[in-house]
């Protein structure tokens, strides 16, 4: 029992230092692991088990494969194409842009989406001499809603696909048609805010319809290359439970091969300096939180106290799976507004495992997946905080002379944000609950 | 090290500073106060960013800002470029001070000068600490016009 409370008393101290933000959230994870280990909590050999491969394989391979593709300019040359086949009219791009950003961001890392984004999207409104406000707004929660499409787009995703081995079509069917009716709802509700109100003058929209896209592209060779391993991967996560592959290999896999394509034929020192950039592009804070936290959860886990607060929790629900299934989503997009939900992710992962008995095994918790996944991510767009997408942009924005500010933004994001987890609300209750 | 300078105050206009910049063929002014304290450099390097969208130019200030690869997509033409830095031109350039850069005092070592020289490529204030006053600047010149006369 006493155990059981060092480690709760461990979890939370971890989670109160992550919030507080004064230390770096993955200086904090790795500590909150150590103590796990220094107060007898877990063996070296218990706490290493805890860390997921799998899950950072596939985070790890796909910043690789990112970090790589991004050089070939393709991304540019995707949002300026999609500004011009609207005429450069300023909320056609408005609409555009959101659907550029969510496509992206369902099979890249939402932060690198944004980054790739709103560079462009902050030369084509001054070029318009548009406020980028909504843009960049819009952007924000395209990203965060694009993510939630697939097993890859968000990291709360990756963390449930790989911790409880769902597929990536898995996650293609069961929640892609929702989020193509919550974006088709975000794209109008921008429209109405904002974009049906802005206007362009005709030899500004000329100067953008101007822009070149095919200059954006920087490396053709590079662009068919990882144009390549990008497509190849996508096939290997389709079809992985027939070639026998998780997602972890298959990222890792990726990475490899582009890594070889890029660097074969190069001279050593060549390589090395190309690979050593590679590399430094990898967000290690990200991964060594993600580790971390592995070993944290794995502590709680092994003392039994998550058994018992999921006992708790089907208790208080009654064991009833429409219940549990709204409350999961419910629950899980307001406190991802207000908190990290990697880490929030991360613990509810093991707690819902352990509701397995009272909902009929593994296969009676497919609709809390669905729930967890919809809350967490949707719940990120909540407020300024929610997530890094959004501080990321925000960051931007502010120092490019568009501010940001909390209220402001949580104004109009958290009652759209209600708005599309309650659009969430009634799929799961038709199609699962 | 040259004394007395050419400076700029900062309350003169960026126009003023690439005419003196482009007359004098210097790389970069020492800004001053009415009092001549001295506030930071005006480089030329800054004038050049001013003819880029906002978003290029911040990029090189500050790593993490997401970064565009080149912007040969843009057609703009020597004109669109002239019109973005028109935006600029007359505000002061205390506004775009560069505070940052390396600044000597009067008994800094000689091989501290020549490092700076060496890393910004540009020329450096001589700063009096006391009264924070611009003693005079040192440039690259003039440590080469050293050396080539010690070899004489």
């Amino acid at each position: 029992m006493s155990a059981m409370w060092t480690a709760v008393g461990v979890l939370i101290a971890t989670y109160a230092a992550v919030m507080s933000e004064k230390i770096n959230r993955s200086i904090v994870a790795l500590l909150g692991a150590l103590m796990m280990i220094v107060l007898g909590i877990l063996s070296q050999e218990q706490a290493v088990e805890g860390i997921d491969f799998n899950t950072i394989g596939l985070l790890i391979g796909m910043m690789i494969i990112v970090s790589i593709t991004r050089k070939s300019g393709v991304f540019e040359y995707l949002a300026i194409w999609s500004a011009k086949q609207v005429k450069a009219s300023p909320a056609g791009i408005l609409a555009m842009l959101a659907v550029v950003t969510a496509v992206m961001s369902a099979f890249l890392d939402n932060v690198t989406t944004v980054l790739l984004v709103v560079p462009v999207t902050l030369i084509i409104t001054e070029q318009l001499k548009v406020n980028p406000y909504p843009y960049l707004f819009s952007q924000i929660l395209a990203s965060n809603i694009g993510g939630t499409a697939t097993l890859i787009g968000d990291p709360p995703n990756i963390l449930i696909g790989t911790q409880v081995g769902l597929s990536f079509n898995q996650f293609v069917v069961n929640l892609t048609p929702v989020i193509l009716i919550v974006l088709v709802v975000h794209v109008l509700s921008m429209h109405l805010i904002w974009g049906r109100r802005m206007t362009a003058s005709t030899e500004a929209r000329a100067k953008v319809m101007a822009f070149d896209e095919r200059r954006a592209i920087t490396d053709h060779r590079l662009l068919k290359q990882s144009l390549a391993v990008l497509s190849l991967v996508i096939v290997a996560f389709v079809s992985s439970r027939y070639i026998g592959l998780e997602a972890g290999a298959i990222g890792l896999a990726g990475a490899a091969i582009l890594m070889l394509l890029d660097n074969v034929g190069k001279s050593a020192e060549h390589q090395t300096e190309n690979i050593t950039k590679v590399f430094g592009e990898v967000e290690w804070i990200t991964i060594f939180f993600f580790v971390g936290l592995f070993m944290v959860i794995a502590g709680v886990e092994h003392t039994g106290a998550l058994r018992l607060l999921a006992d708790m929790l089907v208790e208080a629900t009654g064991g009833d799976l429409q219940i549990t299934g709204l409350g999961v989503m419910w629950a899980s997009a307001v406190l991802s507004a207000i908190v990290d939900n990697i880490p929030f992710v991360a613990t509810m992962i093991p707690l819902i495992k352990a509701m397995a008995p009272s909902f009929g095994g593994p296969d009676g918790l497919m609709p809390l997946w669905w729930a967890l996944s919809l809350g967490a991510c949707l719940g990120g767009n909540g407020t300024l905080i929610g997530a890094s997408a959004n501080l990321t942009v925000a960051g931007i924005a502010e120092r490019n002379g568009v501010p940001f500010r909390f209220l402001h933004y949580t104004k109009i994001a958290f009652p759209l944000m209600l708005i599309h987890v309650a659009i969430c609300h009634v799929y799961l209750l038709w199609r699962f609950l | 090290m040259t004394t007395a300078p050419v400076t700029i105050r900062r309350d003169e206009s960026v126009r003023k500073a690439l005419q003196m910049l482009l007359k004098h063929k210097l790389l970069a002014l020492p800004v001053v106060d009415e009092s001549g304290r001295y506030l930071g450099m005006f480089l030329r390097s800054r004038l050049v960013s001013l003819l880029l969208p906002r978003i290029v130019a911040l990029e090189q200030e500050i790593p993490e800002v997401g970064r565009l690869l080149e912007v040969g997509f843009m057609t703009d033409s020597i004109d669109d470029a002239q019109e973005r830095f028109q935006v600029f031109a007359d505000q002061p350039v205390g506004d775009h001070v560069q505070e940052d850069t390396p600044v000597l005092r009067p008994d800094s070592p000689v091989m501290n000068a020549v490092l700076f020289l060496y890393r910004t490529r540009s020329y450096l204030p001589v700063v009096d600490e006391a009264s924070g006053k611009l003693v005079g600047v040192v440039s690259t010149w003039d440590v080469l016009g050293k050396i080539a006369g010690s070899r004489a």
